[in-house]
């Protein structure tokens, strides 16, 4: 069956200034700036969110952790070398078995002459004795972000809107009341 | 007619725009092009009901009505929206085009109804607009794209723009006595705000590679509806009237 999608982008999320931005899952879009857009109504509905990268799937490198142990690196990337350096940013999610959930992670950047160069480089600027699940490498070209003067607009508003949140409805107050009425009745 | 009875029709009118609208938008809902399009329109629609009852809110502190009874108990012909925004949803095209033209209306006005000397029509707009401009940043991206597209969606979004362009002009027919607000610094001037509108919404339709419709007025006006009102409001009302006694 052929694929009707639109390309699928990750979505990152930062929660608040200073924080790291997390993969918070992904959306479709027919491009770059519909995909944060996208992204924005999709996962920043509720509080809160800061800011926002897209990146198309087909610009991510990922290598699981069950790949690199299996791999064997050749001797050198003697074809890569050649190429200028470009910066990349590397994503990363730890394996850690207590906590399923754990997000994909932007970890840092580093400038390299191939996704696999920069995996490598990655490898030993950012061990940190924590075994990783898997790595995603970025050239940073490819990611598009939110602008920080449209905080105002893209995010803010969704601080106010507590009829976002479930808890806002007090059903289960509503629900004990109504019981409450339904005995004593 | 004095200034507050001017300012309860004004008020409505704004109120009742938002209501219908975010009621025709919300008719995407589970229909919308893609699934992230049906969530970020349908949070659009929320928006404006949320708008809806910062006006509804300022009426009924001027009269006391209910904001629920406003919405749920008054008939079509006491409803004062533009017939722009209650006719049907039509198809994707029309809905974002209806969407843009209504949202550079807002991004006009809004700027104005944050400096009214009426203090609460001035905090409501000031809450509004944050939201606004995304509204706006969301149908420009849909407009281009449609307008830019294909000839198929290029020739649907001028359709559209024709079919919809005289009932946009009657967002900027001032209601009764108006010019009592304006003169009293509570509403901006309605014809200043068109010529405003028009210098926004004209360049970038162009941009968008959509002909400008000729400049004619639709029939009918916020005191006379077409019969799309009334069915949608039978819909909308028709859970509040099963049991008008209901605390929600």
């Amino acid at each position: 069956m052929s694929d009707t999608q639109w390309p699928r982008f990750e979505v990152f999320q930062q929660d608040k200034p200073g924080q790291l931005h997390y993969n918070a899952g992904s959306v479709h879009a027919p491009d770059a700036e519909m995909a944060l857009l996208n992204a924005r109504d999709v996962f920043a509905r509720r509080p809160r969110c800061h800011s926002m990268w897209v990146v198309p799937v087909s610009a991510i490198s990922a290598w699981t952790y069950q790949e690199l142990v299996e791999r064997v690196w050749a001797a050198d990337g003697s074809g890569a070398a050649a190429a200028s350096p470009q910066p990349y940013a590397i994503f990363r999610k730890e394996l850690n078995s207590r906590n399923t959930l754990e997000h994909v992670i932007y970890t840092g950047e580093v400038a390299a002459a191939s996704p696999e160069d920069a995996l490598q480089q990655a490898r030993t600027a950012f061990d940190d004795g924590v075994p990783v699940a898997v790595w995603w490498v970025v050239p940073t070209w490819a990611i598009t972000r939110s602008d920080p003067e449209e905080v105002g607009s893209f995010y803010e508003p969704a601080l106010s809107k507590q009829y976002r949140q479930p808890n806002h409805y007090h059903t289960r107050a509503a629900l004990e009341h109504f019981r409450q009425t339904v005995k004593e009745a | 007619m004095d200034h507050r009875s001017a300012l309860i029709v004004k008020l409505l009118a704004m109120a009742d725009d938002e209501l219908v609208l975010a009621h025709r938008n919300s008719e995407w809902t589970g229909h919308a092009p893609i699934l992230e399009e049906d969530i970020a329109f349908a949070n659009i629609a929320q928006d404006e009901l949320g708008h809806a009852a910062l006006w509804y809110e300022i009426v009924s502190a001027l009269t006391g009505d209910n904001p629920d009874k406003l919405v749920f108990f008054r008939e079509a012909a006491a409803y004062r929206n533009a017939p722009l925004v209650e006719l049907p949803k039509g198809d994707w095209a029309f809905s974002m085009v209806r969407q843009y033209l209504f949202d550079a209306y807002e991004m006009v006005a809004l700027p104005q109804l944050m400096n009214s000397t009426y203090k609460p029509v001035g905090d409501a707009a000031a809450k509004i607009r944050s939201e606004e401009l995304y509204h706006l940043r969301h149908t420009m991206a849909w407009l281009k794209r449609l307008g830019l597209g294909t000839e198929e969606s290029r020739s649907r979004s001028q359709q559209a723009l024709n079919d919809l362009w005289p009932y946009a002009l009657q967002l900027f027919v001032p209601v009764s006595d108006e010019h009592l607000l304006v003169e009293a610094g509570y509403m901006p001037d309605a014809a200043a705000l068109q010529t405003e509108w028009l210098a926004l919404v004209q360049p970038f339709l162009q941009e968008c590679s959509l002909a400008l419709p000729p400049h004619e007025l639709a029939p009918g006006d916020r005191f006379h509806h077409t019969s799309y009102l009334a069915e949608l409001l039978q819909e909308m009302q028709s859970v509040a009237r099963l049991d008008p006694a209901a605390i929600w």
